[in-house]
């Protein structure tokens, strides 16, 4: 399957020059034999002889030498080609796999050993590959870092980097196309969330003065439309329908400072003092603020926190914040009442140990659909609502270096995770058990 | 003993204005978390807890992620069950 093209050159280089000597040799004999000399021609017959055995041993010293380096560059090349993290396939002139190694057959989910897919088999999962192949083979048109995307064997959404080159020969000749695939959905993603982070900042910057400057005429519209509702209910002049919309211009005036204070609470651009913060203390803290507001709605808190106290690097009140907003949003989805758990547990992830924080409520769940949009800004199903509280919690999260991990069943409940960094020697003892 | 009680008449009476200019200002403009929590404060000062819960949950129920109305209404709570009423 590999093979060295130099070592093989090298082999054939040193067969010719045997081949030589030994034609130079035989035609030396023969003129010998020719001319009849009994003495020289014995000479001659054991130096023949001994040349010819000469030959032999280093043709046959030659043959395995270069076979043994052949194995070596064959296994070092298959072993490198093993190793990569990046999927490697060659393919034919005609469209036949030729070398596969085990992170594209692990990438693009097709069997270690031959018999390989061909194009069309490959089509049925891979659409936009096999069409790229096709292309290259057929008209020469090669793609570089080309991303296109399929579902794999679990349903999951995975992006497909390709570059496709010519494969030539020693001679330069193009003997089919190698193929070089990676799965960059964590890049991607990655990427996105930057460009969404950034996209944040910049609007934030931009808004937040905006909002700021629209909070004071809306303190003084409504201010001003209390002495006018005051005004005319003293002349008389205020009938039920007056009334009625002074009613509606209140709540607007509320609903408008409610947006700007929940705005400037997203965007306001805060520098985050990093002090250690006991993990633990913060979300029981929150647990006791709204368990009274839980109990009216027949709701159970149920604090499973096990291990000590980890702490992190952070800011208390700003955890204290994503646990509230997690919690309210928990409780929202409850309006029958139900139970919510609260439980830790340590991880480890790149190198990196981490609290985790899960709030499991029964609630309505959320549809798939809308988990990809639970974090963007201002994305609400409730009426009411601002759609800011688990935007707020994300970026919060996010600025503590965590990261938050939402699983839910609709019509069974949610669970959302919230995965922050433990501060060098994060308490991890003994386990408190069950509190609520 | 006129003279000793004087310094605290002044200092309910002040207590009593300053609880008045809020009061104003908090039915002034009652979508203002910032004023209502202000005055809320204030009615701790002057032992009106359940007055002062009243209007902290009122902003509760305008911001229900509010962290900082959610500490002084279990502060409040607390001092009320431990039968105190100022902060």
């Amino acid at each position: 399957m590999l093979r060295s093209q130099g070592e093989v050159r090298l082999f054939g280089q040193r067969y010719w020059a045997i081949f030589t000597g030994l034609a130079i040799a035989a035609g030396t004999l023969i003129s010998l034999l020719i001319f009849n000399f009994p003495r020289i021609r014995l000479f001659v017959i054991f130096a023949f002889l001994g040349i010819t055995a000469t030959a032999a041993a280093v043709t046959v010293y030659s043959y395995f030498a270069t076979k043994e380096k052949l194995a070596k560059v064959q296994t070092t090349a298959k072993a490198i080609l093993e190793s990569m993290v990046g999927g490697v396939l060659t393919l034919d002139a005609g469209g036949g796999v030729t070398i596969i190694n085990r992170a594209a057959c692990q990438i693009l989910e097709i069997g270690s050993e031959p018999p390989y897919p061909d194009l069309i088999e490959l089509a049925d999962k891979h659409r936009a590959l096999a069409v790229a192949i096709r292309r290259a083979l057929d008209a020469g048109q090669y793609v570089q870092d080309e991303d296109s995307v399929f579902l794999n064997s679990r349903n999951e959404s995975i992006v497909l980097r390709t570059s496709i080159s010519e494969q030539v020969d020693d001679k330069g000749q193009r003997v089919g196309i190698v193929v070089l695939v990676k799965d960059v959905s964590n890049l991607v993603a990655m990427e996105s969330e930057l460009r969404k982070r950034d996209r944040l900042v910049a609007m934030g910057t931009l808004a937040a003065g905006v909002a700021h400057e629209i909070r004071n005429p809306l303190s003084a519209l409504e201010l001003n439309l209390r002495l006018l509702r005051d005004e005319s209910g003293s002349l008389g002049t205020a009938s039920g329908d007056i009334e009625g919309y002074f009613e509606i211009l209140f709540a607007e005036t509320r609903r408008l400072n409610r947006i700007t204070s929940n705005f400037l609470q997203l965007s306001r651009p805060e520098p985050l003092a990093r002090v250690p913060v006991a993990v633990h203390q913060a979300v029981s803290q929150v647990a006791r603020l709204v368990n009274r507001e839980a109990q009216e709605k027949n709701i159970s808190l149920v604090l499973e926190l096990a291990g000590g106290d980890p702490e992190v690097l952070g800011n208390s009140t700003k955890i204290e914040q994503v646990c509230l907003n997690i919690l309210i949003n928990a409780m929202q989805a409850m309006p029958t009442g139900g139970v919510i758990h609260v439980g830790s547990a340590t991880s480890t992830s790149d190198g990196r140990q981490f609290v985790d924080l899960s709030f499991s409520d029964q609630g309505i769940g959320i549809p798939p659909e809308n988990l990809p949009r639970l974090f963007d800004p201002y994305f609400t199903t409730r009426p009411d609502g601002t759609g800011l509280g688990l935007a707020i919690a994300d970026r919060i999260v996010t600025d503590h270096g965590g990261k938050i991990l939402v699983e839910s069943t609709p019509g069974v409940g949610t669970v959302v995770t919230v995965c922050l960094p433990l501060a060098d020697g994060g308490d991890t003892g003994e386990a408190l058990g069950p509190m609520v | 003993m006129a003279d000793l009680c004087k310094p605290d008449a002044d200092h309910a009476r002040k207590d009593r204005d300053e609880l008045e200019r809020l009061r104003r200002c908090s039915g002034a403009v009652p979508s203002d978390p910032d004023t209502r929590l202000l005055f809320a404060r204030k009615l701790l000062d002057c032992q009106q807890a359940d007055d002062a819960i009243l209007e902290i949950r009122a902003v509760i129920a305008m911001f229900p992620n509010h962290l900082e109305a959610r500490k002084l209404l279990e502060s409040a709570h607390e001092l009320r069950l431990l039968g105190r009423t100022s902060l």
